[in-house]
């Protein structure tokens, strides 16, 4: 009996530390919404497209940029992610940020002369 | 009356053997370790962005890379800067032996931080006039600890490196600013005509001087 005791005493602490255990995922959106991955690519045209019809495709962007004559608008989405084991003993968090970015670069009638759209989290490492 | 002889109260190999299992599997129990990664966008290819030579039109830079971290204009044309940053932060904690241990969680953390940063620099007609990549570490502290309950939780300053793109997202809050950042608001690197900075820069450095952050 002493040594069933002497066993149960030797174990708890790590029954008890593997009985702790937990995890943790989570996830956020932030930024504007994501519409330019909705619309078709061929319908964005350079040379004939123009801010008016980025704008009513995709709404208000993340920012407007002027550089000299030209206009830039610059939408931005931000998914963040992660996810937590909590091991007592060990334990690892990890803690992820993609950026969606459209660049639409427009001369000074309006009309798209350079575009760019890139979703870090599909373009991978 | 018999005293016990000196053999008898002897610990016996095994039992010892046994206490020091026993022993090694609480401080396991009570002790801890934890690893935290932030991972902030995607790494840039950097050894394909120092290859390039100017002059090359920003399309193309545009087609390799993608819509940049953040774009500005420049008396000469424009800037383009790419950024990369991955913080690793580990923490070792033990709960202390005694009452002491029924509050308290002790932890010790470090971390670092490993930034990749692009710039293409434009004239005024689109082409590179200047591009330069670069790959750095940083330590964004570390420190002390004693919680109350058991949590991961960052304990280091990672403030720094994550504002670089929530910024974006502070539209109108430059008619808030404090007077200092109002008054020079001509020279912000913030509002994308006057330039741009790198992420993690002393906010009392360069134009920031102005601001008289140190100050708030």
């Amino acid at each position: 009996m002493r040594l069933i005791v002497a066993r149960f005493a030797l174990l708890a602490p790590l029954a008890a530390s593997l009985s702790l255990v937990a995890c943790v995922k989570y996830q956020s959106l932030d930024g504007v919404e994501n519409t330019w991955r909705e619309i078709p690519a061929d319908r964005i045209q350079v040379g004939t497209t123009t801010q008016t019809d980025i704008l009513d495709w995709l709404g208000p962007p993340s920012q407007i940029i002027a550089i000299g004559e030209q206009r830039v608008f610059y939408y931005l989405s931000q998914k963040q992610s992660g996810q937590a084991k909590v091991l007592i003993v060990w334990n690892d968090a990890e803690d992820q940020t993609r950026y969606d970015r459209a660049v639409f670069f427009f001369d000074p009638e309006g009309v798209l002369t350079e575009y760019s759209i890139r979703d870090e989290a599909s373009a991978g490492k | 009356m018999r005293l016990p002889q000196a053999s008898s109260v002897r610990t016996p190999p095994l039992a010892a053997l046994r206490s020091l299992v026993a022993s090694v599997l609480l401080a396991a129990t009570l002790a801890g370790c934890a690893n935290i990664r932030t991972d902030l966008g995607a790494p840039l290819a950097q050894a394909a962005a120092s290859a390039w030579t100017a002059p090359v039109h920003y399309s193309k830079v545009l087609e390799a890379y993608g819509p940049p971290s953040k774009i500005s204009a420049i008396p000469s044309g424009s800037v383009f800067l790419y950024e990369h940053v991955e913080i690793r932060e580990r923490q070792w904690g033990l709960i202390l032996p005694g009452d002491i241990s029924r509050f308290f969680k002790f932890v010790y953390a470090t971390s670092a931080a490993n930034t990749d940063v692009a710039v293409f620099v434009f004239d005024d007609e689109g082409m590179m006039t200047g591009q330069a990549t670069e790959n750095f570490r940083s330590d964004p502290g570390g420190g002390f600890s004693f919680t109350l309950i058991f949590k991961i939780k960052s304990l280091s300053d990672t403030d720094e490196y994550t504002r670089s793109q929530e910024g974006i997202f502070d539209w109108g809050m430059a008619m808030v600013q404090p007077l200092p950042v109002g008054l020079n608001a001509a020279q912000s690197l913030d509002s994308g005509i006057w330039g741009l900075e790198v992420i993690r820069v002393d906010g009392m450095m360069g134009q920031r001087a102005l601001e008289l952050n140190q100050l708030e």
